[in-house]
């Protein structure tokens, strides 16, 4: 068996942001059923997959923050039994910076917890609300300081933009208040809206593409003179600090989620956690649960190539283009891209070709014109 | 022997009731059980059902026994109502004694009754006024019968009062047509003389001929010529033609109507209008009148999926079989593809194709604007006919250009006078005379160029009528004309399929009005495409399709990649619709929107 990246699900929130379309539940009554149905199926991964080694853990959600020191240390005792928790292997937990606690982190650092992702959003209070956030900037502030001092080392914020009432203006201040904390990584999010998700209503408020554009395109040359690199279409890293575990959705390496709603590649094959707390509370072996399963096949593994390659500052290897399809179909998207790059879309890699933050920007047009 | 035969045709302006009419007559001869008739046995094309109209002639052999006691054979010829077909509806005529006019009492006359009439009354046809639809609230059945002695001149005291579609006073009918329609002159002495009005493709029997025998007689086994193309055959089945299909006898007999089949394998050996005779014994000369209907509108039909371009083929080859005056020839376009040229009586039967095409054979068609034919007098002294806009030489090759005029009528309700005479004032017509028919109703006529007619002239006239303006035209002339040839340029590019050829004066508004429908239809693309329209060379409009400014997936989606894989594969799927004209996307609905600039 490969190493795997694990992602655990947790999927419980105080209250659901208004943008928010993962699934999470507000109920923590089932915290402890819950736990004990991860750990169990901790048990059942490890020893189907022969305990493989993990190089990244991710704990996701929902809001894991709201698991408690004690839940935190069980699952992740689960997690060492089970299978091989690489010394080095990145270990992140997604916290929300008004649940953050000192035991909490205390906890989180006795476990090995390496990197602590708080979901800023935006430095402006009036923003937060509108978007159904329940932190102030101050709770991230805050929250900063109290990671720093439990000896976390790697913090990364999450910012979004083209939120409703925000101007460039307001996300610049955004971006300064971020790199006041001194964080090592920032993802800066677009926010999008689903039809069934509640801010959806609002969508006439929100700025205008072009004002969000700019937001985009600022962001990147922002935090580019900050010492940042863009390495992605929504994170930006200082140097030797990119998201080890997000990598490797984006290069198409293995890795198992579990928890309702989450997402694995495993040996080539896509597959799902029904998004249903009851049936992962409830079920006697996971593949009840599994849905969605996809097998990939070779057209499936250029297309993911494609999409994901032209997400990242790398982007495509033209070698790697013609292992997994053939020299007209690279040639092809060659072509292609040279004829963007005059439109300023593209630019040329000793290896390929990847997209500018311009053409990140429009990426969906041009994946879907290659692919 | 029968003797009491009468040849008979119904004619109308479309919707007055013609296939009801024929439909009600079948009922009360006894020819048709009724609980086995399908509404409107003779117009047998899916189309023709779904449109109420006749596109292609077929005949029907009946018998009715009159109030006097005798039988007669009644052969009723079905013709098609509309000026596309009007040569096909001139040799229908030219086989039948009579016609029936089929007026509606509430529309009164409209403009292909009078079109109909005048050709009925040509081919020196004993007309049957039929006042239809007159259990209709608004029917005014007195009022129409005045306009018929009015405007066609032919008296209509005895014209019965019907409805066909609850049968009221059909036997009426049938006993006017025994009085007032002649029979036909028996010449059974003389060499056999038959008339072709119609012919169709038949898997199992080849080309099936129907014919209207005028002088001699014609059996199975006698040797046949057809006196215009000279193609000869064995007449292998001969009969008449009853409404549960052919029946097969030994001889038909002067004044008779028939078919016969004879191994024949194309259409194109037994045109319309051509003259039957006996190799052995022929006739001294053919009818008067044969001509080869030819095109005067022109099209390029391609697929919309290009994979699909031998079904286009297989599928015009199949209509070409029944329909001789379709032409088609392979064509070749930067942006389209391979496709066919065709070649239309007129603008009805284009639309009918199209339709044809992608209803009965499921192809999705990317048609370019239609052409007529130009005449060109060149620089060099050599002169050309143009039917394609690709083809149209530069302008300081062209001494003198020419384009088709037609005398057109249009009957409206006087309140759209005014909107109709500024219609045609914009399509360049040259009015020639109004003339009332009643107080409310007016006939218009104009003299109208082809090429305005043909980009949707129908449709502004409908608009602007409100429906109630019906229209016809004839009479084609070449005519002097400023034309231009212009094209229109996608990110600098020219797109041939999109060039056509106008009046010099028309270009300039025509050139704003298609690259603003262009810039709607096209969507925004990775980059800015500018859209022009030159004449020449010389760009005199332009627009711009704005560039795509976010088109991203830039929120935190966890490990879902299949979801963001499948919205991708499904954004590729849309553009597949798409026409990649160098490197821009045009929708098939761009193409379809410069056909209809009156909206």
């Amino acid at each position: 068996m490969n190493k795997i990246g694990l992602y655990l699900h947790v999927p419980f929130y105080r209250k659901k942001c208004l943008y928010c379309d993962f699934y999470s539940l507000a109920d923590p009554s089932d915290l402890g059923a819950y736990e004990k149905a991860l750990c169990r199926d901790l048990a059942f991964w490890g020893q189907s997959l022969k305990k493989p080694s993990v190089e990244t853990l991710y704990f996701g959600g929902g809001t894991p923050s709201l698991l408690g020191a004690s839940e935190l240390e069980r699952i992740l005792l689960a997690v060492r039994e089970h299978f091989f928790l690489e010394k080095t292997a990145e270990i992140t937990l997604e916290m929300n910076p008004e649940s953050v606690t000192e035991e909490k982190l205390f906890s989180a650092k006795k476990n090995a917890v390496n990197r602590i992702s708080l979901g800023m959003q935006s430095a402006d209070d009036g923003e937060l609300n509108s978007i159904g956030r329940l932190h102030r900037f101050s709770d991230t502030r805050r929250a900063v300081n109290l990671v720093k001092a439990a000896g976390i080392r790697n913090v990364s914020l999450d910012l979004m933009y083209g939120l409703p009432g925000q101007s460039l203006d307001s996300f610049r201040k955004s971006l300064e208040a971020a790199l006041s904390l001194e964080p090592q990584h920032i993802s800066f999010y677009c926010l999008t809206l689903s039809p069934e998700v509640p801010l959806y209503q609002k969508r006439d408020e929100l700025p205008h593409e072009e004002a969000v554009r700019e937001m985009y395109l600022f962001a990147h040359s922002f935090l580019e003179q900050a010492g940042f690199e863009h390495y992605e279409i929504s994170n930006a890293a200082l140097p030797g600090y990119r998201s080890r575990h997000n990598e490797r959705y984006w290069t198409g390496r293995d890795y198992l989620g579990i928890g309702p709603g989450a997402h694995s590649l495993l040996r080539g094959e896509r597959f799902q956690y029904a998004a249903d707390l009851k049936k992962f509370i409830l079920h006697s072996k996971p593949f009840d649960t599994i849905e969605n399963r996809e097998l990939l096949t070779p057209r499936d593994r250029l297309v993911e190539y494609v999409m994901l390659s032209l997400r990242r500052k790398e982007g495509l290897d033209l070698f790697d283009l013609t292992r997994l399809s053939d020299e007209a179909f690279a040639e092809s998207c060659a072509r292609k891209m040279a004829s963007w790059e005059k439109h300023g879309l593209c630019r040329k890699t000793s290896a390929g070709f990847a997209l500018t933050p311009e053409g990140f920007f429009v990426s969906n047009g041009i994946i879907s014109e290659l692919i | 022997m029968e003797r009491n035969i009468r040849n008979f045709c119904i004619i109308a302006h479309i919707d007055h009731g013609k296939s009801t009419l024929a439909d009600r007559i079948l009922e009360a001869t006894d020819s048709v059980e009724k609980r086995e008739m399908e509404a409107q046995v003779l117009d047998d094309m899916e189309l023709e059902k779904e449109r109420g109209i006749t596109i292609k002639a077929r005949a029907v052999s009946l018998h009715y026994r009159a109030d006097n006691g005798k039988l007669y054979q009644f052969n009723l010829i079905d013709t098609p109502g509309h000026v596309d077909f009007n040569y096909e509806v001139s040799r229908s005529l030219s086989a039948c004694e009579g016609a029936i006019l089929v007026v509606d009492a509430t529309q009164g006359i409209q403009a292909q009754t009078l079109a109909n009439a005048y050709l009925a009354v040509d081919h020196e046809l004993e007309l049957l006024p039929v006042i239809n639809k007159v259990d209709l609230p608004a029917a005014d059945p007195e009022k129409v019968r005045q306009e018929i002695e009015d405007v066609i001149g032919i008296p209509a005291d005895h014209a019965p009062c019907i409805s066909a579609k609850t049968g009221l006073n059909i036997h009426e009918v049938l006993e006017a047509v025994v009085q007032y329609i002649p029979a036909p002159q028996i010449k059974e002495d003389l060499p056999c003389k038959a008339l072709i009005f119609d012919s169709f493709y038949d898997a199992y029997k080849g080309i099936i001929v129907y014919f209207r025998l005028f002088e001699g007689s014609l059996a199975k086994g006698d040797r046949i010529r057809m006196m215009n193309t000279g193609a000869e055959f064995d007449v292998t089945e001969i009969g008449t033609m009853s409404t549960f299909g052919l029946s097969p006898c030994d001889r038909l007999y002067s004044g008779q109507v028939g078919y016969l089949t004879a191994s024949i394998k194309s259409l194109a050996q037994t045109r319309v209008g051509d003259t039957i005779t006996l190799t052995e014994n022929p006739t001294s000369s053919p009818f008067e009148g044969f001509k080869k209907a030819l095109p005067v509108v022109f099209s390029g039909i391609y697929p919309a999926d290009g994979a699909r371009y031998n079904d286009l083929r297989e599928a015009l080859e199949k209509l070409q079989l029944n329909d001789a005056s379709l032409s088609f020839e392979p064509e070749t376009s930067a942006a389209l593809g391979f496709g066919f040229r065709c070649g239309f009586l007129g603008l009805l039967h284009m639309e009918v194709i199209q339709e044809r095409l992608e209803r009965e054979f499921n192809l999705d068609l990317i048609t370019t604007a239609p052409s007529v034919i130009y005449k060109l007098e060149l620089t060099d002294g050599t002169s050309v006919m143009i039917d394609n806009p690709a083809d149209y030489p530069a302008v300081e090759n062209i001494a003198v250009a020419y384009e088709p005029v037609v005398r057109a009528s249009i009957i409206t309700p006087v309140e759209y006078v005014g909107g109709i005479m500024d219609l045609c004032q914009d399509r360049r017509g040259e009015f020639v005379d109004m003339k009332y028919i009643t107080s409310t109703r007016t006939e218009l006529h104009y003299k109208l160029p082809l090429n305005e007619i043909v980009y949707d002239f129908f449709d502004a006239l409908k608009s602007r009528s409100k429906g109630y303006a019906s229209f016809d035209y004839s009479d084609t002339e070449y005519v002097p004309s400023k034309l231009v040839k212009l094209d229109i340029l996608l990110n600098g590019d020219i797109v041939d399929a999109l060039s056509f050829i106008v009046h010099s004066d028309k270009a300039y508004p025509r050139a704003r009005r298609i690259a603003e429908k262009l810039k709607e239809n096209i969507p925004r693309q990775l980059f800015e495409i500018p859209v022009q329209a030159a004449v020449g060379g010389r760009v005199i409009a332009r627009e711009t399709v704005k560039a795509m400014r976010k088109d991203v997936l830039a929120k935190c989606y966890g490990g879902d990649i299949t979801r963001k894989k499948k919205l991708l594969e499904k954004q590729k799927e849309g553009k597949k619709k798409m026409r990649s004209l160098g490197s821009v996307e045009v929708p098939q609905e761009a193409f379809m929107a410069v056909l209809k600039l009156d909206e």
